[in-house]
């Protein structure tokens, strides 16, 4: 399996005709006011390709959230892949899997670079860079 | 009697304040109990809870379904595409 893409949104969903749906996408650094920030509304959208060999087989996804001292984030998201069928008359060709994961009150506790690091069993597929700001420091830099 | 604006008392807030006194300084495991209040993954136009995703229906039919082109064309006739999708690139380039 390999990470075709993955990104951040404030909102995502993924239709029945398997386009994504997007509010707020390429969002990768968050102003916040005060300190822990708190995200109302995330997502993380990603898409995933999958070769002949990986079809009809039983899959985990898991989606890690680190921080910049590689501190492992307590948010645990692990679910079975559903399995990925070969497009008829194309069996040789890779399938996709496309997926969005929301996530509600998503707290940070301090400032910094963060990263959600997607893996298929136990193996890294990619990585999803975010960067925490305060609001205040921000505006100290401005002045 | 001591006002809001009584020297003496802005003189101690200002005696305190750099000893960091009432700054919360947050850690890591302030946030180890509710560093996210809910998470839904959305695939092919449904929306699961990880618990509904560890079910195996679910994931079943979260599966893409491929469909065999004689029920594609099926699908297609009953429920035809509307008539400016049929325009040629010509009358219609995007």
């Amino acid at each position: 399996m390999e990470l075709e893409y993955s990104f951040c949104a404030k909102y995502g969903e993924v239709g029945a005709d398997g386009f994504f749906a997007i509010i707020g996408g390429g969002l990768d650094r968050i102003n916040g006011p005060q300190l822990p920030v708190v995200i109302p509304s995330m997502a993380v959208v990603m898409r995933i390709s999958v070769s002949p060999e990986e079809f009809q087989t039983d899959h985990r996804l898991r989606v890690e959230l680190f921080d910049s001292c590689e501190q492992r984030l307590p948010l645990e998201v692990e679910f079975p892949v559903p399995h990925t069928s070969p497009i008829p008359g194309e069996a040789e060709r890779e399938a996709t899997f496309s997926c969005a994961i929301c996530m509600s009150n998503l707290t940070f506790p301090v400032a910094g670079d963060y990263e959600f690091r997607i893996s298929v069993d136990e193996q890294l597929l990619g990585i999803t860079p975010l960067y925490i700001r305060l609001l205040a420091a921000q505006q100290e830099a401005t002045t | 009697m001591m006002t809001r604006t009584d020297p003496a008392v802005w003189g101690c807030l200002f005696a305190v304040l750099p000893l960091g006194l009432g700054q919360k300084v947050y850690k890591m495991s302030d946030a180890t109990e509710n560093t996210v209040s809910k998470v839904t993954v959305s695939i092919l136009g449904k929306t699961y809870t990880l618990e509904e995703l560890e079910s195996k229906e679910n994931v079943k039919t979260a599966a893409r379904v491929n469909l065999p082109n004689d029920k594609l064309l099926a699908l297609a006739a009953k429920y035809p595409p509307p008539p400016e999708w049929l325009k040629t690139v010509e009358e219609k380039p995007f």
